[in-house]
C-alpha cells in the first residue's frame, strides 16, 4: 500500500472508530494523561497494522481487538495496575446482571462496589467485561478474544457469576458492621 | 472533558501525528539498517585489509581465519536483517489468544534466532583459533585452542548471563504475564 492511500485510509478509519477507541481507553484509564497516552498507542499499533489487514474480520472487530491488544500490553504497567472505570453513563452496565431489575438498580445505584468488585477481576475478565459493556454480541467477542462462541459464554456468565456473589458478600460484610 | 478535548484536537493532530509516526519508523528502520550495514560493512574491511591486501605474508590459517571473521558479519548482518523484518511483523490486529502466544514465542530466551547467532558465534571462535595459531611452533595448534577456548568461553557466558539478567528484568515478566492469560484463556 503507498504511504498516501494508507494515511488517507488510516485518518477514514480513525474518524470512524475514534469514539470507539476512547471508550475503551476510558474503562482502563481513571487519569486523563494515561488515557491520552493509551489511545495514541492505540493509534499507532493501528497504524502498524494497518497492511495487514486483510478484511477477513469486520473493521470495528479489528479496531477492537487492536484497543484490547494494546490495553494488555499498555507500558508494560497495565499487567499488575490496570483497573476497570465504570460510571452510570455507561449504557450496557444492565448487561453486567442477569437477575431481575431490583438487583440490577441496586448495582447501578452501588456503583462503589460494583467498581471494587470489577476491579478484582483479572485483566482478561475485565477485557471481555469492557467489550460486553460496549454492547458486542457474544460472536463479536469470540472474534476479539480469539476463543469460540461458546466458550466465551460459559467464561462470561462464571464472571457475572462471580461479580454476583462477591457483591452479595461484600453487601452482607457492610450490613454486618453497620 | 478530556475525551472532548482528544476528541476535538483529533482533526488537527492527524497529520502531525502520521508524521511522528513515520518519524519513529524511520527511526527504527534506519537503526536496524544502520547494524545491519555496519556488519556488512566490518565484514568488506575484514575482507580487504586482513585477507586481499596482506595476502602474500599471510598464512592459509591465518587467512580462513579472517574470512570465518568476514563469514561472522555478514552473518550477524543477516540476523539483523531478519530481526528488522520480525519487528515489522508484529501485528495487533490478530485474536488477542494469537496475539499472545505470539509475544510469549518472541519474549523466550531461547529461541530460533538465538540457535541462528551460534553459527557465527562458533565461526569466530574457529577464526580466532586459526588467526593467532602459528605452524611453525610444535604443539602450537593444541595450545592456541586451549588459550582462545580460555579466553572465549568465558566471553560467551559472561555475555549470556548478562543478556540473561537483561531478559529477566525485561521480557521474562512479560512472557510471564502473557502465558498467565494464555492458561486463562484456555482453560
Amino acid at each position: 500500500m503507498d504511504k498516501k492511500k494508507k494515511e488517507e485510509r488510516f485518518k477514514l478509519l480513525i474518524d470512524e472508530n475514534s469514539e470507539r477507541i476512547m471508550r475503551i481507553c476510558r474503562y482502563y484509564n481513571p487519569n486523563p494523561e494515561d488515557r491520552k497516552d493509551m489511545y495514541q498507542e492505540i493509534l499507532v499499533n493501528v497504524w502498524k497494522s494497518l497492511d495487514t489487514f486483510r478484511g477477513d474480520s469486520k473493521i470495528s472487530t479489528w479496531v477492537y481487538r487492536i484497543a484490547i491488544n494494546t490495553s494488555l500490553s499498555f507500558t508494560g504497567k497495565a499487567f499488575r495496575q490496570m483497573k476497570l472505570m465504570v460510571d452510570k453513563d455507561v449504557q450496557n452496565m444492565g448487561l453486567l446482571v442477569d437477575d431481575e431489575l431490583q438487583l440490577k438498580q441496586q448495582y447501578e445505584n452501588d456503583l462503589e462496589t460494583l467498581q471494587a468488585q470489577l476491579n478484582q477481576l483479572s485483566v482478561i475478565e475485565k477485557a471481555m467485561i469492557s467489550l460486553m459493556l460496549e454492547g458486542l454480541s457474544m460472536r463479536e467477542i469470540a472474534d476479539v478474544i480469539g476463543l469460540t462462541e461458546p466458550n466465551i459464554r460459559v467464561k462470561i456468565h462464571r464472571i457475572k457469576e462471580k461479580l454476583r456473589e462477591n457483591i452479595i458478600s461484600a453487601q452482607n460484610h457492610s450490613s454486618t458492621l453497620d | 472533558m478530556e475525551d472532548k478535548t482528544i476528541q476535538q484536537n483529533n482533526p488537527l493532530d492527524m497529520s502531525e501525528f502520521v508524521g511522528k509516526l513515520q518519524k519513529e519508523d524511520r527511526r527504527n528502520m534506519s537503526l536496524s539498517r544502520n547494524m545491519q550495514w555496519g556488519m556488512w560493512i566490518l565484514s568488506i574491511f575484514y575482507a580487504v585489509f586482513f585477507i586481499v591486501i596482506p595476502f602474500y605474508e599471510n598464512t592459509l590459517y591465518k587467512a580462513i581465519g579472517w574470512s570465518l571473521y568476514v563469514l561472522t558479519f555478514l552473518s550477524f548482518g543477516f540476523i539483523f536483517n531478519y530481526l528488522k523484518r520480525e519487528y515489522r511483523r508484529v501485528d495487533y490486529g490478530l485474536p488477542t489468544l494469537v496475539m499472545l502466544k505470539e509475544a510469549a514465542k518472541r519474549y523466550k530466551f531461547f529461541q530460533r534466532k538465538t540457535t541462528l547467532a551460534t553459527m557465527p558465534v562458533i565461526l569466530v571462535d574457529v577464526g580466532m583459533v586459526l588467526v593467532t595459531f602459528d605452524p611453525g611452533q610444535p604443539g602450537s595448534l593444541l595450545r592456541t585452542i586451549l588459550v582462545s577456548q580460555a579466553l572465549f568461553i568465558p566471553a560467551i557466558g559472561i555475555g549470556l548471563f548478562i543478556g540473561n539478567i537483561i531478559w529477566r528484568k525485561r521480557q521474562k515478566p512479560l512472557r510471564d504475564a502473557a502465558l498467565k492469560m494464555i492458561n486463562e484463556l484456555e482453560e
